[in-house]
Order: C-alpha cells, then structure tokens, then sequence
C-alpha cells in the first residue's frame, strides 16, 4: 500500500490518497478478526477509562478521546495491512512451490502457469493471468516472464524464472538440482518472515503490556498522593497526566505501526526494471 | 596566562606555516581513502584534502577563546575536539556513505550469488556470468562486467577471481570467488562436493544477513517501550512538584 500523503497545498492529489487508502481499507478490512478489532476498541478505551479515573478535567478528557478517536483509523489500516500482506506472502510461496514442483513434472511454462493459475487470486492472479494470456498470443516468452517480474521482482521469483526460461529454451539434465535450490530458498524464506512477525507481534505485547504497568503504577501513585490530602493546586498535576495519556497512546500507536512492515521485504527486490 | 601566551605562538606559527602544511596534505591523508573513493566508485576530488584544510583555518580563529574563558585546558580540550570534528568530518561522512554501500553489497551479493548457482546447473563459469550480467544488482554491475571482461581473455587465471570486488574487503566475497575459481578449474567430480558446499555456505549467508536486517528493525521498535516509563517519571516529578508548591504555600 501507498504511504499517505497529505499536503495541504495540493488537495486534488491528498483527494485522491486518502480515497486510495479508505478504498483499500474497505476492501481488506473483511480480514480483521473480530477479536482484534475488538482488543483495538479495548486499547483506546482503556486509556479513556483512566483518563476518568485519573479525574482529568473535561478539556483534557476530550481532546484525549478525540485523539483516540483520530487514531482509530490508523490501528485498524495497520491491522488490515498486517493481514493483507501476510496473505500476499503466503499465496506467492504457495504459487512458487507449486510452480516449482509443477515444473519439475512437465517442463513447459505455460502448462504449469496454466497448472497453478486456480491456486491464486487477487493481484497474483491477474497478473499470472496477464503472463498466461501472453504466452497464447505467441508473444515472446522472456518478455512476457519480464513483465510478471517487474510484478514481483524478488530475487526467487527472478531466480525461478531465469531457469525455467534456460530451460525451455536450451533444455537441460540437470535443473531439477536448481528447482531443489530454490525450493530450499523458499522453505527458508518462509521460515525466517514468519519467525520474524511473530517476533513483531511478541514485541507489540510488550509494550502494550508496558504501557498498561506504566498506567497502574500512575493510578497506585495518584490514589496515593490523594490519601496524604497534601496537594492543593492541580493544574500542573493535571498537565504531566494529560501528556502521559498522550504519550500512553503514541506508544500504542507506534506500537501496532511496527507490525505493518512489508511480508515481502523490499531489499529483496532486486529484479526491478532500475536495477536491470 | 603563560599556557594562553604558548597557544597564541603556536597559533601564529600555525597561520605562518601555512603554505608548508598546504604542500604535504598528502602526509595527514586518512590510509583508507583510496578505497573508500574506489567502494564508492567515484574518482577522487584532487582539491579535496586542501578543502577540508581550508575550512580547518577558517575555524581556527576559535583558539583565540582561550583568551576569553579562564579554564584555560577545559577550553583548550573543548576547541581541540571541534577542530578534529571539523576536519575529520567530510572523512567521516565519505566513510559512513561508503558503510552504507558495503552493507548493501553484503545484503546483494548472496542474492546474485543465488543466482550464479542456479545458472551454473548448466552452464560453465564463464558463460553463467555472461548470462547473469542482464540481471546483476546495479551496486555490483561494473565489478561483474570487469569480472566478465578479464575471464574472457584468461578464464583460469585466479588473479582474475580474487580482483572481482576486492575493494569491499568482504571474505565472504572472496571465499565465493575462490569456489568459482575451483568450479572452473579443477574437475568435475570434485568441483559437484565444492558447488554443494558453496550452496549451503551461500544458504546460511544469506540467511544471516536477512536475520540481522530483521533484527536490527525490530529493535528501533523495542526502545518504544521506554515511553511509559519515561511518562510515569514525569507524572512522579510533577506530582512531586505539586506537593512542594502546597508546603511551601501553607508555610
């Protein structure tokens, strides 16, 4: 996805990102589970919740809840960001493993395209469908595969292609070796993204979990203060608590933010047109 | 007022020996350099070394402060280190763009290497970079096409091999070309048991430099946890202050 750009000097262009971008949020948001939309609203509400409790004045209180109510949108596109490329990521290694093993059977392109075309849908799809319907119109194959790469230009989508190419072309005894060889890249490519956005997750626990301690010891520390009846003005108190809560939500915020990486990482790209 | 009086003559012997310093630059010139205009394959600026000689001299008129503030060591430490920064500083910048470079190069290599095992399935050394050459990443192309250039003219010349790329100082790098050297000189069975283990040495490298890539961006993320922590000591602090302010009022 796009990152969002606003500026206020060109309102036609920021039109047209923030409807790219609520577009692509309605699309994707049928794959936000109900209890992670539902711990999202919990998130926000908490911080209200001791808003409340902490006894902020009601200015404080309100520019907290619009805050929170400004932010919402941006936790649930994280959300639906995290799903959507995870399911990107899993379907390209789905394609390419069954691509590979396809292959292996019955080395011709077209007929393994034609083969693990059913097992793709979304961009993928079309274009794997763009790729298919290029190759029946007799085009060239390599400028076809080319087109599909500039598509997904990381470096065992390139890998693959490179040798089904040499081998339809040239023909060979040994490529089931190099199909191994990349199958092999998969497997860990796949071990090493998921292992890692699991650590994402973990690490997005720990500190919504920080957050929460850092709220109760503000909560034991101001029904403290309060029992020694040792305080008489409150403004300044009151301030501090507003920029905690503040900070609490930025923390969250950035928090959820970190899981919205790319499944694909980018450096991997390296088979973009600028690169060739 | 001794020590100002030293510094003022050394300031004067400086600005008065000028010219001489101006002629054996070449003497204070950083050992690493050369390398570091060849990593960034860009050709060394003649005038550059004078430059940052010439901004020195601009800021050296600072030293006069130590005429100004009575710690006259604390003083002159504090100008020492700015005037190091600012010589040192185009050295520094030239060597972190240069970092950046060689840690692009570490995260490609790999990659490409990948791909010159693939090729390799069926084809020779030599011919396996020719075909690689369309598809090399664009921070290594130039060193490939002279690979490519020198294998041509004499393909088992090892020389050739560990030239490729030598500027970057990666073993890694050269232990690749060493196999490719063995792969295009030495036999066919023997070259099948190097070709295995370069593939899984080429595995775990760039398994590695995927892991370090992903650890070291989720680590920015982990310093998040601090936040709180820091908003909980300032909501102590204020409360403190608060508490303060109504003793002091009371009396």
């Amino acid at each position: 996805m796009r990152k969002l750009k606003i500026n206020p000097f060109n309102l036609k262009h920021s039109y047209v990102n923030i409807r790219d971008r609520v577009k692509y949020l309605l699309e994707n948001i049928k794959h936000i589970q109900l209890h992670e939309m539902l711990w999202i609203l919990l998130e926000l509400m908490i911080t209200l919740i001791f808003a409340f409790l902490f006894g902020l004045p009601w200015n404080y209180a309100f520019s907290l809840f619009l805050f929170s109510v400004f932010l919402t949108p941006w936790f649930i596109t994280y959300q639906v960001q995290w799903h959507a490329e995870e399911k990107s990521f899993f379907m390209l290694t789905d394609f390419l493993q069954q691509l590979i093993a396809t292959f292996k059977q019955h080395p011709k392109i077209f007929a393994s395209l034609n083969e693990c075309r059913d097992i793709t849908y979304g961009k993928l799809q079309v274009d794997v469908d763009v790729w298919i319907s290029g190759l029946e119109r007799g085009m060239n194959p390599k400028e076809q595969a080319q087109i599909f790469l500039q598509k997904w230009p990381h470096f065992i989508v390139g890998n693959l292609i490179h040798l089904m190419l040499a081998v339809e072309n040239y023909g060979t005894f040994n490529y089931a070796e190099g199909l191994e060889i990349i199958q092999d890249d998969i497997e860990d490519w796949l071990e090493d993204t998921y292992l890692f956005k699991q650590q994402q997750v973990s690490t997005r626990f720990r500190i919504q979990l920080l957050s929460l301690v850092s709220l109760g010891i503000a909560w034991i520390s101001h029904r403290m203060l309060f029992k020694t009846e040792m305080i008489e003005t409150l403004d300044f108190y009151s301030f501090s608590l507003f920029i905690f809560m503040i900070l609490i939500l930025l923390t969250l915020f950035f928090a959820q933010k970190s899981i919205s990486g790319a499944w694909i990482e980018p450096r991997e790209m390296i088979w973009r047109k600028k690169s060739s | 007022m001794a020590q100002k009086i030293i510094v003022t003559v050394l300031l004067c012997l400086w600005i008065y020996l000028d010219q001489s310093i101006l002629l054996k630059l070449d003497f204070f010139q950083e050992k690493n350099l050369k390398n570091l205009w060849t990593i960034l394959d860009a050709q060394p600026r003649q005038d550059w070394l004078s430059l940052r000689y010439r901004r020195l001299q601009k800021f050296r008129i600072l030293l006069v402060a130590v005429w100004i503030f009575p710690q006259v060591y604390l003083t002159m430490a504090v100008l020492m280190a700015i005037l190091i920064l600012v010589y040192k500083y185009p050295y520094w910048q030239l060597k972190h763009r240069a970092q950046l470079q060689i840690n692009q190069v570490r995260y490609q290599f790999p990659i490409y290497l990948r791909q010159l095992q693939v090729l390799l399935q069926n084809n020779t050394v030599v011919k396996t970079i020719e075909l690689s050459i369309e598809y090399v990443p664009d921070v290594m192309r130039k060193d490939i096409l002279l690979l490519h250039q020198n294998l041509k003219e004499d393909p088992v010349n090892i020389n050739n091999y560990l030239a490729c790329m030598n500027q970057f100082n990666l073993p890694e790098i050269q232990r690749a070309m060493k196999w490719l050297y063995r792969y295009q000189s030495i036999g066919y069975q023997d070259a099948t048991r190097q070709f295995n283990r370069m593939i899984a040495s080429t595995s775990k490298w760039l398994r590695q430099a995927r892991l370090e890539h992903k650890a070291s961006s989720v680590q920015v993320y982990q310093w998040l946890g601090l936040l709180p922590l820091v908003g909980v000591t300032l909501v102590f602090l204020s409360a403190m202050m608060s508490v303060a302010l109504s003793l002091f009022e009371r009396g």
